[in-house]
């Protein structure tokens, strides 16, 4: 299970670590092929060319995609701050404080916050046009 | 901050009878059987070096040519055929024989040193890669013997490259030729992702990596995906044109756009991957110049890794004008802007870093700055053609040939000739002068900036790429003049490189261990180092370990128990140490493979097979193969354990860590899960292009083909099913100690292996349609032709596997050849399901 909580020992997991720091990418990777491959087909299919909740479909869909990968992003993020925040009184005894940024646990923590963040940031912006554009529309 | 050296920069002394032995033990044999059986990895990262500057100055030389043509408005130097030539050898050349071997010959040479270890994982590979590059590019350049050179540009855009409009061999010597440097870089990339993970001093963190190692384990990722695409594309254009099937056909239902699409997966993140390892560069040479750690280590690392992910969401925006959905080219043109964000961040991390140290304006130094320089100019411009309204504007024109130009040159060329001067001294001994330093960098930057920069003036007034000659009194003349004039300033920098490098050879100050006080390991091992790297290796407490401990080889008691006793033992056997992923802890001690003239052999081979193809010579290829595969079993050929299972626990009781004599676990198993992870790429390419044609299509199956029967592949699909089971549990017996079950296990999986392959092959041979049929058939054809291969590579493993089991040479401790089997076998069923379920049940959905 996913929840850092969960775990009984001070120190993460490493297939937790791998978990908050691989999750941002992937869900943008997912997102991406997803969406995209789901544009194309749509587009040259002549699926989902219809209104639903207000749009075209095919934006709904895209924009409820988003949703999915925002949150999937969002919420490891936010994990991995709640890790960061949490101190580590084994840790800082044993190291000075440049050391401990060092520490894998704590390096993969804090990386984990900053891919998190880029790439919701990357999602968030993809799916924002949905809302304005004609998706099939060639240019 | 600021930072020095504080730490003991060689390393200690140990017994000379000790350091004797160790040095006759990790040297590549003399003379001429030396010469290719060599697997060090100074020596074959040297020769890859080298190879790329050589290739490097032929492709600059054809730019000299290119230029001197278009100085003057109607020149007639040459023609319109010679210049589509040489743009496209120019290209080609410096986009696939030049940036990414020579980033990755670097990495062979620095890695082993800058770890903290004595050898890369798989030094044979290593060796592979640079044959099969030499020869690669050689190839290539041999389509001027038979006046057949490719002149389609290096993108080799379709149906220009294909059999209507390219008859003759030219583009299959731009394919197959290629394609041999393509199959070096990626095993080149497999090498140094494993040595990045797994073979790292005891206590280098990935918190405590360095910058360049980051970038190299980005870029090498980035590489086996992208290169495997590219093969792939290669691959079908090549049979598109030899067995005429119709992938890039429109009349026959493929799809032009398809190459685009695959060679642009590709082809931008190459950009990148020529472009990362430069940051790493960057990143190394910006601290130890400034004085100082770098600032914002972990976000530098992490815009690494978010640009190598990203670089793959970039490719359609090269594809602006081809006429995209808006919500596609959104998706694209939004991965394109933000890339800039990492970009930019590390940017500003160099740029604080030299803001608060004190820089010392040495030669390295100062490419680095004229990176900066040159570089943002073309970053800018990056995201200006990023913005597909603009894009529109200037596609196809001078102002790409600028921005790519300022991207690759500052971003790539520049940060190399940054490193020549940087740890040239580390392998050589001798620093390069600095007087002539200087002079090659001005004359470089200045030429530059006077080649270039006028082309996003000429660009935006209208002038065309790849066109032979204009008009005058179109406004361009005296650009392109300037441009002219530019390059060979340029050139004449270039020149005095190369004076350098062989003046400072013979003639060049010695150098220390630690010339530019740096503070990663590499500085701590001699220069030129002695053949073993490191008489003990080093333990890490730091993340700049020259600068912040006092003594690299002392460290937590039981890791620096463990480099003291393996600076003794074993003396017979060339050992390597494996640590953990994530925290660097001591995990196995084994033994990595020594000289052999396999590696060259299979080169050959491989050699044999591509060029055969180009001049159709079947047969030919068909010994080409032959040589491959006599090779890999000779290349793999077990042999005998140097120190018995006694002596290996002993070792392993008083140290914690396992010993692997015949082969590392875990390494070898990374080894075996990067193979997997190249076929599921290839497949995820084959998948793409059977979508993609389907999409194109208003019909599927195309042409009346009847939907597929099912019967045949569900036989041979459950036989292989079963197969897997078997293989399960023979690698169960042989981890019970189990040889006899092992083997049976094996034989029976391939048994039942080859009767799915002959049951599968039969049913092909019922098809009322073929390959050339149309479009549906060469996908039907190409994705079940993909998984048999794979398959029959999974058969010729098995009997070789089976065979060492029959003669009793596994034990419940020595078989990692049994696990990859398992590892291979599997993977193969995967493939298998995915592709036959598509090509066989997908007709009936869609």
């Amino acid at each position: 299970m996913l929840h850092p909580a969960a775990q009984t020992d001070t120190r993460p997991s490493s297939r937790f670590l791998w978990t908050i720091w691989l999750a941002g990418p992937l869900a943008w990777v997912v997102y991406f092929i997803i969406g995209y491959g789901l544009t194309e087909f749509a587009c040259k299919g002549g699926f989902l060319n219809y209104s639903l909740l207000g749009l075209n479909a095919l934006s709904t869909v895209v924009i409820i995609l988003t949703l999915v990968a925002l949150g999937v992003t969002l919420y490891t993020g936010f994990l991995s701050y709640r890790m960061w925040q949490k101190p580590n009184k084994e840790k800082a005894a044993e190291f000075s404080e440049p050391a401990r940024s060092e520490d894998a646990s704590r390096f993969m923590i804090f990386s984990a916050m900053i891919l998190n963040a880029f790439f919701a940031i990357i999602i968030l912006l993809t799916g924002l046009p949905a809302f304005y554009l004609q998706p099939c529309t060639h240019y | 901050m600021t930072a020095t050296v504080s730490s003991t920069t060689s390393s200690p002394v140990i017994e000379k009878k000790v350091a004797d032995q160790l040095e006759e033990l990790w040297a590549d044999p003399p003379g001429f059987y030396g010469f290719f059986a060599a697997v060090q990895n100074d020596a074959i990262g040297g020769r890859i070096l080298g190879t790329g500057l050589l290739f490097f100055l032929v492709a600059g030389a054809l730019a000299l040519i290119m230029r001197l043509q278009l100085a003057w408005s109607d020149m007639s130097l040459i023609g319109p055929q010679r210049y589509n030539e040489l743009f496209t050898m120019h290209g080609s050349t410096m986009m696939y024989l030049v940036i990414v071997p020579m980033m990755e010959g670097f990495a062979i040479m620095l890695l082993p040193f800058m770890l903290g270890n004595r050898e890369m994982p798989f030094p044979r590979l290593g060796a592979f890669s640079v044959f099969t590059f030499f020869m690669g590019g050689v190839l290539f350049f041999l389509s001027y013997l038979f006046n057949a050179v490719p002149d389609t540009g290096w993108f080799a855009y379709v149906p220009l490259s294909g059999p209507e409009y390219s008859p003759g061999i030219a583009l299959d010597f731009w394919l197959l030729a290629l394609g041999v440097a393509e199959v070096a870089a990626i095993a080149a990339g497999v090498e140094i992702i494993m040595a990045i993970l797994k073979m790292r001093a005891p206590g280098m963190t990935l918190g405590r990596l360095p910058l360049y190692g980051w970038a190299m384990l980005v870029t090498a990722f980035a590489l086996l995906f992208a290169f495997t695409t590219l093969f792939v594309a290669s691959m079908m254009l090549e049979i598109d044109r030899k067995l005429s099937t119709h992938f890039f056909n429109p009349e026959m239902g493929g799809s032009p756009l398809l190459w685009q699409h695959l060679f642009w997966i590709f082809g931008h993140p190459e950009v990148y991957i020529q472009f990362i390892p430069a940051m790493g560069i960057i990143s190394m040479i910006v601290p130890v110049f400034s004085r100082r750690p770098i600032a914002g280590y972990t976000y530098v690392a992490m815009a690494m890794v978010a640009i190598g992910f990203v670089s793959f969401g970039l490719w359609a925006h090269h594809m602006f004008t081809v006429g995209l959905p808006q919500m596609a080219a959104t998706f694209f043109s939004v991965a394109s802007i933000m890339i800039a964000v990492p970009s930019g961040i590390q940017i500003f991390a160099w740029l604080a870093t030299i803001w608060g140290g004190r820089p010392v304006f040495k030669t390295p130094f100062l490419f680095v700055l004229g990176f900066f320089f040159i570089f943002i100019l073309g970053g800018v411009t990056g995201v200006m053609v990023g913005v597909a309204p603009f894009d529109w504007q200037v596609h196809d024109s001078f102002f790409v040939v600028a921005h790519f130009h300022y991207v690759l040159v500052g971003g790539s060329v520049f940060p190399i000739f940054a490193a020549m001067y940087y740890w040239m001294p580390k392998f050589n001994g001798k620093l390069l002068s600095e007087r002539l330093g200087k002079w090659h960098f001005w004359l470089t930057f200045i030429g530059f900036n006077i080649a270039f920069f006028p082309m996003h003036i000429v660009g935006l007034l209208g002038m065309p790429r790849r066109i032979y000659t204009y008009q005058a009194g179109l406004g361009w003349d005296i650009y392109n003049l300037i441009s002219t004039v530019g390059g060979f300033i340029m050139a004449a920098g270039i020149l005095v490189l190369i004076v350098n490098l062989l003046w400072s050879h013979s003639n060049g100050e010695e150098a220390s261990p630690n010339p530019w006080g740096g503070d990663s390991l590499e500085w701590a091992a001699g220069s030129p180092p002695v053949n073993y790297g490191f008489d003990v290796l080093p333990v890490v407490r730091s993340r700049h370990p020259l600068w912040e401990q006092q003594n690299v080889f002392e460290g937590e008691g039981r890791n620096e128990k463990l480099v003291q006793a393996l600076a003794r033992w074993p003396l017979t056997w060339r050992a390597a140490l494996v640590t953990s992923v994530l925290e660097a802890r001591p995990q196995e001690v084994f033994r990595v493979s020594g000289p052999s003239l396999w590696p060259f052999f299979t080169a050959v081979g491989t050699i044999i097979l591509f060029a055969a193809e180009i001049f159709n010579l079947h047969l030919t290829a068909l010994a080409g193969i032959f040589v491959i595969i006599i090779s890999l079993v000779g290349w793999h050929w077990p042999d005998d354990a140097p120190t018995s299972e006694e002596e290996e626990r002993a070792f392993e009781e008083e140290h914690g860590v396992q010993v692997w004599t015949t082969g590392s676990r875990s390494v070898g198993r990374g080894g075996m899960m990067l193979l997997i992870l190249i076929l599921w790429t290839a497949l995820a390419s084959f998948l793409f292009s059977y979508f993609y044609i389907y999409l194109e299509n208003n019909e599927w199956p195309l042409g009346n083909i009847p939907l597929p029967h099912l019967t045949l592949i569900s036989t041979s699909t459950a036989l292989l099913l079963i197969s897997g089971g078997t293989v399960y549990w023979g690698v169960r017996g042989i981890r019970a100690g189990s040889n006899h079950r092992l083997a049976i296990g094996l034989a029976i999986a391939l048994l039942l292996g080859a009767a799915a392959l002959g049951i599968q092959i039969f049913d092909y041979t019922q098809l009322d349609f073929r390959w050339d049929t149309n479009a549906y058939g060469s996908v039907f054809y190409l994705l079940g032709f993909n998984a048999l291969s794979v398959l029959a590579g999974g058969l010729l493993i098995n009997g070789l596997t089976q065979f060492w089991a029959w003669r009793g040479k596994y034990t419940a401790r020595r078989h990692v050849m049994a696990e990859n089997t398992m590892l291979y076998w599997f993977s193969s069923i995967g493939l298998w399901l995915i592709s036959f379920g598509v090509i066989y049940l997908a007709p009936y959905f869609i």
